[in-house]
């Protein structure tokens, strides 16, 4: 019997997947936005212990003045919802429960198939980020837009960056549950480390100098504080694509990680008898 | 009345040593979870330190003070992390009908749900805020009293039943809404309020916290009193260890309603 | 006195009718719109001391409803119960010292600790006195053979080993009575057998009440003399398991083995048999042959005699009415009662 099968381009695979992830995300938009906004709770807490030390007068800390530091603290809380994946939490679950072994199955690249199916979310906090800070700043805060429109295209591409790396370190830290029973002490290890050492929490410039060089050597950087230094135009020009450059390093560099890791984890899997 | 506080305290330290027993089956998670609540909370100290590198006080308060403040605020967590954690996890019981068992059980079902998590890792947050306590004491060269030693205790013991209290009775809402459990995590978030002086905020928000959630009384208003600071009110410090339970009143009133709730209409 | 006594036992489930989306939910928030559903409707009855019964019907009959009643996890809608003399809702805590229950597939054991260790906290939460305590978990230890398992982590065990555990969990201060819901789901076959033994001496030679749900038939039968069947919320028969089959049951089936291949043996048979039952069915393929008849017509005896009075029959078998056979019919709505 001659049947004809449609050759569907490759991409195509991935393509259902982000549909569903979006779809997926959508469904939960209602609570993914009070989420947002409960979190944005403890940023207050930061605005007015940085309001009361910036006063009303033209105080300046290191390169910020309250205007700047602002802004820092909104868009770096925006900019964490959006790079945060639920990637390690997916994958330490399907190791747990063997679901993985329905996905090792598939005809498609496995850490290409995670990082769509984050899509949807990450695209869905990304824009309710950018529309809850817009907001936010009109009605309260009055945040600084970007210097050049270079800070502005530069920053929206160090954030995506950013992104990336933050799946990356998420997915191995999901990997990591092959070797320990429950990987809840690593996870918090991984997620308070990175809140500190991304510059989530202060402004990396702002810290002691043996914390800023620890946090300069690591790839949470990437993550949180480029894009707001370029958005802030802290770093301009060649500093600025330099900073890209570093992010693309560790994007590179965790990426091989990643590759190296995952057949050992599986193995590992496979040894246990999964 | 003291045989029932004599059974209960049997079986909570049978709990106590049947967690720590299952948690360190896993010697490896044990120590990196011990060790993410220390970083948690580090970065909490680390904050106030980079803060007061630029300025010299906050809000008329020293680094040294405010390391104490942080460490009132965390350490009720710590102590409810590590005796009575369990509430979180009554969403997952409901939906899984394992609660039903706590029914068919002769002991309060409110017990049960709280000694379903003991964390030995909330140790890592008591070091934290401990050391914190101790650091900015031995800054301050203070040399408290007895009786300031004991109100403290009385102070951290209103704070953790507080925090326990507000704990169960908000997760409590899960026996209305299986999608309840934001309001807990805004509760929980609101405890951050409590780490600095209540008097930088906003008028509504000092208001805020020293009645809907008053986590200003858990560490602001008794250690104001303790470090003698100006505008101390030593009223609001005497009554700060007993907000706690009365929360502990209000929030039992939640449970019995949502209990209720359950058994009348099932899950 | 009846142990367990249930009275106009009814049981009403508010069911909240949204539409769907955000908006239904808003919706219902502000006019929130709900469907009674009954799932018990003024159920009465008794249970004595030392009965084993089997309560039984289709998914959403009731059952796990009237399990959850009479263990105090639910408050009727009205009417009330009583176990050993316990309102089980209002007197919850004093009823559950009297009881055992266990829930098929939910465990009581801590999955990381050995299962002693969760069998000891039980006893300190019923404050089984140590020799009580002693005495009963000996006993299961012997009966159930959990010897080599107390040691374990309940993660360790299999299904069917854990389900061993946990009915001793759910004895070990002594119950009068045993509320089993689905003990054996899930179990391989020889586990069930295993767990089947123990409840029915425990029921036997211990008078422990038994009151058990189950879809296995085979639970039933081995444990059970007694029946429940309950559709829709409402009882629909109540009596010796014995006397289900006779009620409900209206055909028994003989089936011959000829010696040889006869042709128009199922006509041979019909005429045979045509003036002691008349109503009889008869089928015949090759060497055999069976015959269904009503047994309130005719006796097996008259069947059999006659057949073989009129056709070579090598073998005989007379087939046991099946519990099997009614309660399917009831789960698929064909039986129908008055």
């Amino acid at each position: 019997m001659a049947t004809t099968t449609i050759p569907l381009p490759r991409r195509w695979k991935y393509g259902a997947l982000f549909r569903m992830s979006l779809q997926d995300a959508l469904a939960y938009r209602g609570s993914t936005i009070l989420s947002w906004l409960i979190e944005s709770w403890s940023v207050l807490v930061m605005l007015y212990v940085w309001g009361t030390v910036f006063g009303a007068g033209s105080v300046k800390i290191g390169a910020f003045d309250w205007d700047a530091m602002r802004t820092y603290l909104v868009i770096a809380h925006a900019l964490q919802n959006f790079t945060a994946t639920g990637v390690s939490w997916v994958l330490a679950n399907a190791i747990r429960n063997g679901d993985i072994v329905t996905d090792l199955t598939r005809p498609i690249d496995f850490l290409a198939a995670k990082l769509v199916e984050q899509l949807g979310s990450a695209l869905l906090n990304g824009v309710i980020g950018m529309v809850l800070v817009t907001i936010l700043s009109l009605l309260f805060f009055h945040l600084l837009p970007p210097p050049t429109l270079e800070a502005a295209v530069l920053s929206l591409l160090a954030a995506v960056l950013g992104f990336l790396v933050s799946f990356l370190i998420s997915f191995m830290l999901g990997l990591s549950s092959c070797w320990l029973m429950n990987n809840q002490g690593l996870a918090w290890i991984v997620w308070y480390g990175g809140r500190l050492l991304s510059g989530t929490v202060i402004p990396l410039s702002l810290f002691p100098g043996w914390l800023r060089d620890v946090a300069a050597y690591s790839p949470f950087q990437a993550t949180i504080s480029t894009p707001l230094v370029i958005y802030l135009g802290q770093a301009e020009g060649g500093a600025a694509w330099q900073m890209v450059g570093v992010q693309l390093f560790w994007l590179v560099a965790l990426f091989l990680a990643a590759r190296w890791l995952f057949p050992r984890a599986m193995r590992r899997l496979e040894i246990q008898g999964g | 009345m003291f045989k029932r506080i004599s059974r209960h305290a049997r079986l909570f330290l049978r709990l106590l040593y049947m967690h720590n027993r299952a948690n360190v089956e896993y010697r490896g998670d044990f120590w990196l979870k011990i060790l993410g609540l220390v970083l948690r909370n580090v970065i909490g100290v680390v904050f106030v330190y980079a803060l007061f590198s630029h300025v010299e006080t906050l809000a008329g308060w020293s680094r040294a003070e405010v390391m104490m403040l942080y460490a009132l605020a965390v350490a009720p967590r710590g102590l409810l992390q590590l005796f009575c954690n369990g509430a979180w996890q009554l969403r997952n019981y409901i939906w899984r009908g394992q609660f039903d068992q706590f029914l068919t059980r002769p002991l309060s079902p409110v017990f049960q749900t709280l000694t379903l998590t003991m964390s030995i890792e909330g140790l890592g947050t008591l070091a934290v805020g401990g050391a914190a306590f101790a650091a900015g004491y031995a800054a301050l060269s203070l040399q408290w009293s007895l009786g300031a030693w004991l109100y403290l205790v009385l102070v951290l013991i209103g704070g953790t039943v507080l925090a326990t209290a507000l704990d169960v009775g908000m997760h409590a809402l899960v026996f209305w809404s299986r999608d309840a459990g934001q309001l807990q995590w805004f509760v929980e978030q609101s405890t951050e309020f409590a780490q600095y002086p209540v008097a930088l905020y906003h008028r509504a928000l000092q208001v805020a916290l020293s009645t809907l959630l008053p986590f200003a009384f858990i560490s602001y208003y008794p250690l104001a009193h303790l470090l003698d600071k100006p505008g101390a009110s030593a009223m609001l410090a005497a009554i700060s260890p007993l907000v706690g339970f009365a929360f502990a009143f209000l929030m039992s009133r939640i449970w019995h309603a949502g209990l209720m709730r359950y058994q009348s209409a099932g899950s | 006195m009846s142990q367990i006594e249930a009275r106009a036992l009814t049981k009403h489930f508010r069911v909240p009718k949204k539409g769907p989306g955000i908006k239904g939910s808003v919706k219902h928030l502000f006019a929130p719109v709900f469907e009674n559903k009954i799932a018990l409707d003024a159920v009465d009855f008794d249970i004595a001391a030392g009965e084993a019964v089997a309560y039984v019907g289709p998914n959403g009959a009731g059952k796990s409803t009237t399990v959850k009643l009479l263990t105090g996890i639910l408050a009727p809608t009205a009417g009330s119960a009583r176990i050993n003399g316990f309102d089980p809702h209002r007197q919850r805590m004093q009823n559950a010292r009297g009881i055992g229950v266990v829930f098929g597939q939910r465990s009581q054991l801590w999955w990381d600790l050995p299962v002693s260790e969760s069998l000891r906290l039980l006893g300190d939460i019923y404050e089984t006195p140590a020799a009580e305590y002693d005495r009963a978990l000996a006993q299961c230890t012997e009966l159930l053979d959990l010897g080599p398992l107390l040691n374990q982590p309940a993660r360790a065990l299999s299904l069917g080993q854990r389900m061993r555990c946990d009915i001793a969990a759910a004895l070990l201060h002594s119950p009068r009575i045993l509320f089993l819901d689905e003990p054996t789901i899930g179990l391989d076959v020889s586990v069930k057998a295993n767990i089947r033994k123990f409840v029915a001496a425990m029921n036997q030679e211990q008078g422990v009440t038994v009151l058990l749900t189950s879809h296995d038939l085979q639970d039933i039968e081995h444990i059970c003399k007694r029946m429940i069947l309950i559709d829709k919320g409402a009882i629909v028969f109540d009596g010796s398991l014995q006397s289900v089959k006779e009620q409900f049951d209206r055909s028994r089936v003989v089936s011959f083995k000829l010696r040889e291949s006869v042709a128009d043996a199922g006509a041979l048979a019909q005429s045979a048999i045509a003036e002691a039952a008349p109503a009889a069915t008869v089928t015949a393929e090759g060497y055999d042959l069976r015959v269904q008849f009503d047994p309130a017509q005719s006796t097996a005896a008259a069947i059999v005699g006659r057949v073989m009075g009129a056709l070579p029959v090598d073998d005989l078998k007379i087939e046991e009415p099946g519990i099997e056979n009614i309660i399917r019919q009831l789960y698929e709505g064909k039986l129908q009662f008055n």
